[in-house]
Order: structure tokens, then sequence, then C-alpha cells
């Protein structure tokens, strides 16, 4: 045998062992996005005999459409958390958002464009500001997003003076209500921005990045990453996507309010959480949120469908935490005392 | 009449396990009262895990542990400390922003009387004379009980530490490595307390890798290498060279590689005047293309600041760093890789590696982050190719014989010697001028550490400026060209690598402010 036949057959030998360890990684990926997969399945078929109006056209897209800010601002909420951060203003950032974006249309009548350009600038700055304080003053991102979630809550409600400002322009109204095709708008945008976020953590370097901060922020530093440049640009996009999250939620009320969104913080946290994203750091998925989304967006839909009290719906999102994340911890074997 | 005494502590056919090496095979250990018993070998030998077992930071997967002869087992380190065993280990244990006295009498504070009893309120009176009496024990009158315990040295800590088992009624006395920061005079205070101890019935285990030490101050030692122990013996039947022969299993000559006349080339770096704060007061050194240089030094000599500011990891006072003929001294370790130097950190796991990424990933970190060799990852300088990604994992892996289950492996998994190669990897993969190894061979096991020096002098042949800074003297003498040593924050010597000694260097090294 020649030497380049053997080393043909080696690169031969190679090639197989990279597709099967690309297949078993994948196949481990998959297994671990099961225990979030399996249950919302067991959901949906306990729903779909409890209730005849679940499995619906109409109520599949009811739901969808309950999750797509949801999803939104949870996907913002993944990419902080596995870089060890976290935006504790979201929630708030979707009121002043919506808020916003109806005092400038109603009150004074800026044009559409504008009013979009604004009120995601407005989401930008928030952003910046959070991450100025975690990565200038090193103070923790709870602490810096815990002081915007009051005051962006309070310009929110000093904006609306308490009551929410209704008539929003069609165009803007659109990205609540409209449909592209049979698709309504909130849905797709919320798919294709969780699509190209998954994209960018799993197959750029700035996903990559996200990671190694999350994971080891000296081992990042070391290796040439702009630790503050990554942490910055998770909270400028958590706040950035909370803010669509904010437009699409006032669009669909054809309102700016300054009381909504308070719940969207803790769902979002649950979902991610549930979705096996760590809240150390380090370790999470895109996919893992999207179906802690559905999950949560499920419960609510369903327990409404069974007339049960809203109060059981927390009670049942509550549970449905511990349930998930004991599956992981107890998947992980106990930690060590 | 040693040899009819139940021993103080034994342990029986200990086994411990971690993800991808099995730290410790069936060992056997005792101590006896009034016996300092050392325990030998190599990093990697498995002394340090035993040493947790022994003191209740780990649980054997399998053996016994018994105390007077009756079996116990440890959940956690207070259930040791009830059997009357302290342990100071490697990396000290003290609360840094409590005082002194605290520290030492954190367990079991003293509490006022009376009602105050139930709120366990502390007498803080008695906490200081407490405190005060156990230090006098130990005759360390001058450390102050209410000093912050972070504000004190290295061994001002042990002697608190064994202070603090005196304090409670110790009975066995566990020190990992405990003269690796300590200057000769203090080390000879140490010994002197451990006799004093040993006079007094104490049981003393003495973990060291420095043999000279060991021999002086033991009445047995115990050699352990991969995790087994190979002998125990009297120190009085003990020789230097047997003692390394049984630690290494190997001869010197085959752990190094052999010593050859490399082709140097122009200077990869020329550091002038260097200095930061206390810790570097004005260092000048150079390196050639294809040259090993060496720098040693004790702990806190300055080796580590020097690695990381000549990387850019920490910024300088003054000074300046030329690489490859240029100016350029890097004001982070972006500037420091985007000019071609790359850093094996001190510690792998805190600093070289992101645990929780596979090994493909950790290699893509480096090499994205990296201007000059991005373009072979990267499309639109954002997307990775996975594909290239985990070509490159491969060819490493194939390359190092990193024992790895593919590029997918997440290196958390690995074994310290398979970790390091990793990080050297992705150094490599940047495709240095200047590779700078902080204690390349840190807690790693032998048969890596003799493949981690080929892969260096393969580093050195290919034209790629080493340098190599670590505290065990003998793979400086053994691997280096050219030797630098610091003391305290000065080179206190050059010389060239034939002609060093384990001795000269340590003289070097230690001399005491004589001048």
């Amino acid at each position: 045998m020649t030497v380049t036949q053997r080393s043909e057959q080696q690169a031969a030998r190679g090639a197989d062992a990279r597709r099967l360890t690309s297949w078993l990684r994948r196949l481990r990926q998959r297994q671990s996005t099961l225990s979030t997969l399996i249950p919302l399945v067991l959901l949906w078929i306990a729903l779909t005999i409890a209730s005849p109006h679940f499995l619906t056209f109409d109520n599949a897209v009811n739901v969808l459409l309950n999750a797509a800010p949801l999803a939104l601002i949870a996907g913002g909420m993944t990419l902080a958390l596995i870089a060890a951060e976290i935006d504790l203003s979201v929630g708030s950032v979707v009121a002043l958002v919506g808020s916003l974006a109806a005092l400038l249309s109603v009150n004074f009548g800026v044009p559409w464009p504008l009013v979009l350009l604004g009120a995601l600038a407005a989401g930008g700055a928030v952003g910046t500001v959070n991450g100025w304080f975690t990565t200038r003053l090193g103070m923790p991102s709870f602490v810096a997003t815990l002081a915007m979630l009051g005051i962006a809550r309070g310009i929110a409600l000093l904006i609306t003076q308490g009551s929410p400002i209704y008539g929003l322009p069609d165009a803007i109204a659109w990205l609540g209500q409209g449909d592209i095709w049979i698709i309504p708008v909130p849905i797709l945008l919320a798919a294709l921005i969780l699509a190209a976020l998954h994209f960018a953590l799993t197959r750029t370097r700035f996903g990559l990045n996200v990671y190694a901060v999350g994971g080891n922020p000296e081992a990042a530093r070391l290796s040439g990453v702009d630790v503050a440049g990554v942490k910055m640009a998770v909270l400028v996009l958590s706040a950035v996507l909370a803010s669509i999250g904010g437009l699409i939620l006032a669009a669909r009320l054809n309102a700016g309010s300054g009381t909504v969104g308070a719940d969207l913080l803790l769902d979002a946290i649950a979902a991610v959480v549930i979705g096996g994203t760590s809240l150390l750091g380090g370790v999470g998925r895109i996919t893992g949120t999207v179906l802690g989304v559905l999950l949560i967006a499920s419960i609510r839909n369903g327990l409404v469908l069974l007339n049960v009290s809203a109060f059981w719906q927390q009670v049942a999102i509550g549970a449905l935490i511990l349930l998930a994340v004991s599956v992981d911890y107890l998947a992980k074997g106990r930690p060590k005392p | 009449m040693r040899e009819v005494q139940v021993p103080l502590l034994r342990a029986e056919g200990i086994t411990k396990s971690f993800p991808g090496v099995t730290a410790l095979g069936g060992v056997d250990f005792e101590v006896h009262p009034g016996e300092i018993h050392a325990l030998v070998g190599e990093n990697g030998a498995g002394k340090s895990t035993l040493v947790k077992v022994l003191s209740g930071l780990h649980q054997p997967d399998a053996g016994t542990i018994s105390v007077d002869g009756v079996s116990v087992g440890f959940q956690h380190r207070g259930d040791a400390e009830r059997y009357g065993i302290t342990t100071i280990h490697q990396e000290l244990t003290l609360v840094p922003e409590l005082d002194v006295a605290s520290n030492m009498l954190l367990a079991r504070p003293p509490t006022r009387t009376g009602w105050r009893r139930l709120l366990r309120v502390v007498d803080r009176e008695a906490l200081y004379r407490e405190a005060a009496a156990a230090l006098a024990l130990v005759n360390a009158e001058q450390i102050d009980p209410r000093a912050r315990a972070g504000s004190l040295g290295l061994s001002a800590a042990q002697l608190i530490l064994i202070a603090r088992g005196l304090s409670q009624d110790m009975r066995v006395f566990i020190l990992d490595e405990p003269t690796a920061a300590l200057t000769p005079s203090e080390r000879d205070e140490l010994f002197a307390r451990l006799r004093t101890l040993r006079g007094h019935g104490v049981g003393i285990v003495y973990v060291s890798h420095r043999l000279d030490e060991v021999l002086e101050i033991s009445d047995r030692v115990t050699v352990m290498r991969d995790g087994k122990v190979v002998e125990t013996m009297p120190t009085a039947d003990a020789r230097l060279e047997r003692v390394i022969e049984l630690m290494l299993a190997r001869r010197l000559e085959e752990m190094y590689p052999q010593r050859r006349a490399r082709q140097l080339g122009p200077k990869v770096l020329e550091v002038r005047g260097l200095r930061r704060g206390e810790e570097l007061r004005g260092i000048d050194l150079d390196v050639h293309a294809g040259e090993i240089v060496g720098v040693t030094g004790l702990v806190g000599a300055g080796k580590t600041e020097f690695a990381r500011a000549v990387y850019g990891a920490d910024p300088v006072d003054a000074g300046t760093v030329r690489v490859a003929g240029q100016e350029r001294t890097p004001r982070s370790p972006a500037d420091g890789i985007e000019h071609g130097v790359a850093l094996v950190p001190e510690d792998r796991k805190t600093q070289g590696l992101v645990l929780m990424l596979s090994v493909a990933d950790n290699l893509a970190l480096g090499v994205a982050n990296c201007g000059r060799v991005a373009g072979t990852l990267l499309r639109l300088r954002q997307v990775i190719s996975r594909r290239r990604a985990g070509e490159l994992a491969t060819d490493y892996i194939s390359r190092f014989k990193i024992r790895a289950r593919g590029p997918e492996q997440l290196v958390l998994g690995l074994s310290g010697g398979n970790q390091q190669k990793v990080v050297l990897s992705k150094c490599l993969a940047t495709k240095p001028v200047l590779m700078i190894l902080d204690e390349p061979t840190r807690g790693v096991d032998v048969g890596s550490k003799a493949e981690l020096y080929r892969v260096i002098a393969g580093l050195a042949d290919d034209g790629v400026g080493v340098l190599m800074l670590s505290s065990e003297v003998q793979e400086v003498v053994e691997t280096c060209d050219r030797i630098y040593v610091l003391r305290q924050g000065r080179v206190a010597a050059e010389v060239a690598g034939p002609q060093a000694t384990e001795g000269s260097l340590m003289r070097h090294a230690t001399a005491e402010a004589s001048s």
C-alpha cells in the first residue's frame, strides 16, 4: 500500500469518525431538548382530550400570537443568561416603548416610521444604560436592571398619566394585527428573530464569545474576547428585543399602556430556565427557550379553555419550573455538598 | 514499640475516580502518634486527592478510613476535624475578610453565659483571649488576633492554621506542600514547630515533592505514583536517588527530550525595564526565535506577573516590550494576540479554557478572536465554519495525542494533561511567534508531562520563541536553552541552560538580602 493510499484511507476514516461524532452530538442535544419537548407534547395531548377547542387551527394561532412577545423577550433573556448576566427591566421596557409609541403618534402626530425608529431607539438607550453601569462600573446587571425596572416603568406611567393612550396608526397596528398570507405578523416576526438568534448563538463568533464570557470570563479575556463589549451587546439586544415585543403588544391592544408587561419578566425567566439555560451562565439554547415559551403559553391557553381560575395558572407555571429544572439536575447527578 | 501501636489514622484500599481519571486506585496509608510520615510523588500522582479524602473533602468510591482502629466515615471537613484531624491544604483556607481570632475559632466560637448563651452570642473577649493563647502555643505572639486574615502573609496564615488545629485538640496534622511559598528561614521555623508537635504525640502527614525537605524532616516516606502507593520505607533507609526512581519509574533522560543546539533566529521578544508596582521592578529579558528561555524563582518572585504583563493581561507602569523587532507594548490580551504572542496561563481551568465548551469550540474561540488567523475559520468575519473548526480540532487531537472522544467532547471531562494540551493547541492555532508558558506542567501526570516537553521542544524546532515560566527548577534545567532567575521582581541571574544546575538556580532564587 502506498503512502498516499494510506493517507487517503485515513482521511476517509477521519471523515467517517467526524460524521459519527457530529451525529452523536446532535442526538445528545436533541435528548436534552427532549426533557422539555416530552412534557410539552404530553400537555398538548392532555389538553386535546380535555377540550375540543384546543387542537383547532384558530386556537393554535391564538396560542402562538400570545406567545410572540414573550418569545422575543425570552430570546433576549437567553442571551443575557448565557453571558452570565440578567435583564430585569424587560417588562418595564415593554410598557415604556408601547407608551412612547402611542404618545408620539397620538398626541404629537409623528409619522409612523419615525415612531418605530424612536421606540426602538428608546429601547436601545435603556439597554445601553444597563450595559454602561454593568460594564463600566462593574455593577451586577441584577442591580442595574432592577433599578431600570423601576425607572422605565415609572416613565411609562408618567407618559400615559396612568391610563392607556388609544388609537395607533394602521401601519403600527399592522405589527400586531396584520397577516402575511395566513400567518399573523407577530408570529412571523418572532419566528424570524428567534431563528436569527439561534443562528447567531450556534454559528457565529459573537455566539461563541457569549458562551465563553458566561462560562469563563477570564479565559475569554485572555483569548482576546472583548468581554465588556459582549456584555454590552447582550444587554442592548435584550432591551431592543423587549422593545419589539412592546410594539407588538401595543399594536395588538391598539393602545400604549403604562401597566402592561409586568408579568412578562418572570414568564421570560421561567421559559428560559425551563428550556435548560443555566442561571450561572455558559450554558443554554434558543431551541430550549422556544419550547419553554410554548409550554407556558399552552398552559395559560389550556387553563382558560378549561375555565380554570387564573390563579391556578400561576401555581401550574411555578410547579412546571420546579419539575423541568429538577429533571435537569437529576440528570446531572446530585451536586457535591 | 511502634509496631504494636494502633495507628492514629489508617486508610485502606482507598479508590477515587473523577471523570476521565482514576486519581486513587486502592491506596493504603497510615500514620502513628508521634510520627512524621512523608507522602511524596510527582504532580498528579494522587497525593492531594488522598489528602482530601483523609480530611473529608472528598468521599472515596471504595475503601475505609479508621481512627484509633475504629472505622469512620467522613461526610465533610467538619467530621474529620471532630476526630482531631487538621489539614492545611495547598490553597489556604482562611476567610480573608474575618480577623485572625474569628478564623481560628470559626467552628466553635466561645459564647456568652446566661440567656445570651441560648442566642449563641459570641463572647468577643474570650474569643481574642483564646486565640492569643493558641497563638502562644506556636510561639507566634507577634500575630495580632484582631488583624484581618487577608492582610497577613502566607507563613503567618500557616501559623494561624496550626494554632487553630492545636486549639481543637489536634491529633493528626496534614500539611499539603506547606513550604511551596516559604523562604528558607520561615521553612526552618515551620520544621522546628513540627518537631515540637511530634514530641507531643501528634501524627503528622507531610506532603511534598521537595525531596531534600522530606528526607530532613520525616520518619517514614511513602512514595505514590499514578494513584497507587509504590513503597513505604523508613526515612533512615531512603536514599534520594532511590526515591526519585520510585517516583518517576523512568529515568530522567527518558522524561526530557534530548538537549540539542538549536539554530537561533532573530529576537522575537525584547523586554527592557519592565515595571509594575512592587511585583516587577525593572526586568530586561530577550527571547530568540527557536529558543526555549526559562524563567524560574520562588512564588512571589514575579514570574506570573511578568508573563501577564508581556501578554497584555495586566497593565504595566514602565518599560518597553518589542515583539519581532517592533515596539509593541500590549495593552490588552487582544493586542498581544494580534502581535503574535500566545499565553498558556498558569491555571488552565480558570484562565485557559471554557470548561463547558467542546474541544473544537475552545480552539475556535482562540482562532476566531485572533485577527491574523480568523480568516481561516470565519466567513464574513462572523460566521464560523463548523467543518473547519472540526478539522482544526481533529488535527490537534491526533497531533498531540489528546485523549478525547472527538472534537465535540466537552473539555470538562478531560484529564489535566489533556486539558493542558487543548490550551496549548488553542494557542498554537493562532500561529504565534512567541509562546509564553506559565507553569505548563502543573497538575499534569508524568506521562503527559513527558509528552508536553516534547511538544515544547518541537515548537522551538519550528522556529517559535518559547518563554517558559516554572517553579519546578528541574524541568527548567532540563529543557531550557537559557534561564533567567527572578527574585523579588528583579532578574537575579541569567544562566546558559547546559551550565545550569538545580542547586545553583535555587541559590540565586533564594539568596536572602545578604548585601
